[in-house]
């Protein structure tokens, strides 16, 4: 259980950027804890359903390596140390200095910039004609002003309409 | 912004976000800046930077949003509030999921979810990007990063600190 506990925090500690739930699979699948059919179900679980999806992902591996006690353990241990380290900068850093106004500036830019990026990967998957489109509505309403909510559902509507009646009209 | 709005508007955010969170930060600053004044623009972005600058899953700026808009409480009722909901959700739903993943109903809302996502990254990127696109050298500087990390693909806390060092160092 020490072990476990460890390697969640371990988690927390060492995932940056894109695609973090890399690091999940790294201390519970190539450690011989989970199985990687099960470990790849959790994540399509996670990735579909609403919420953070590597925090949703480490409720679903504690739930498989302790039951409900570690699914609950998991996401406030891979949570933790990010979280110490961001009280700690809401207790300390001024952020009216010039150099942390600087260096904040600085993570803005670059992060935006990996941001581009991952927009420009994911959108690079979306084929045919059908889905860019609910990606460029869903883009559009949020830009005029629509309720997240309300531009979700809206084009969530459409496009599960239109995938069901394509299926229907398969032989 | 009292405490129980904080947690309503989280709390809806989180329920329709999909993968980082990082797909919520239009709406969040849509809802935060524009609509209830709790936070300035500044104190938005510097709230971003800092969940960037940190480890662990890609959501810890809603701590800083939620101290912004109400005071220490308001930093951990915006992180349980967006993150609790649906992680329940997933507990009931990983619970069923074999029976569920046969409904052509689950595989229909998957196949929409993808495009729906992008569409958010997109408007979180032109939440994030439209104020920066007056600087010129935060824009050179935004798209090299960009290139750098679809061409090496090296780990995007590379990128967003070297760049956090160039502003330290006065480059932007």
């Amino acid at each position: 259980m020490r072990s476990i506990v460890a390697r969640f925090l371990w988690v927390g500690l060492t995932a940056f950027g894109a695609a973090r739930w890399t690091t999940l699979e790294a201390a519970f699948v190539r450690a011989g804890l989970l199985r990687e059919g099960d470990f790849l179900r959790d994540l399509a679980i996670a990735q579909t359903l609403p919420g953070a999806a590597m925090v949703n992902l480490s409720a679903l591996c504690g739930m498989r390596l302790g039951g409900i006690r570690m699914a609950a353990a998991g996401p406030t241990l891979v949570l933790l140390p990010g979280l110490v380290a961001i009280v700690a900068a809401l207790a300390w850093l001024n952020t009216a200095d010039l150099w942390v106004a600087h260096l904040l500036h600085g993570i803005l830019v670059g992060a935006v910039g990996v941001a581009i990026a991952s927009f420009w990967r994911s959108s690079a998957r979306l084929r045919g004609g059908f889905a860019p489109s609910l990606a460029a509505a869903t883009f559009l309403l949020i830009a005029l002003g629509v309720p997240m909510f309300v531009a979700v559902l809206t084009v969530g509507a459409v496009g599960v309409a239109r995938h069901r009646l394509a299926a229907q009209a398969l032989p | 912004m009292s405490l129980l709005d904080l947690a309503l508007l989280f709390a809806r955010v989180g329920a329709v976000s999909f993968g980082g969170g990082g797909s919520a930060l239009a709406e969040l600053q849509h809802e935060l800046v524009d609509r209830y004044g709790a936070l300035t623009q500044q104190q938005f972005f510097t709230a971003y930077a800092l969940g960037q600058a940190t480890p662990g899953p890609g959501v810890l700026f809603l701590v800083p949003m939620g101290f912004y808009a109400a005071g220490a409480s308001g930093g951990l009722v915006a992180l349980v509030a967006f993150l609790v909901p649906p992680l329940v959700l997933q507990i009931l739903v990983a619970s069923q999921w074999e029976r569920l993943s046969r409904s052509a109903w689950i595989r229909a809302i998957d196949r929409t979810l993808i495009p729906i996502s992008v569409g958010l990254i997109a408007a979180s990127v032109f939440t994030l990007g439209l104020p920066l696109a007056g600087d010129a050298r935060a824009v050179v500087v935004m798209v090299a990063a960009a290139a750098v990390s679809l061409a090496f693909r090296p780990s995007p806390a590379i990128i967003v600190l070297g760049v956090g060092a160039l502003g330290l160092l006065g480059f932007l």
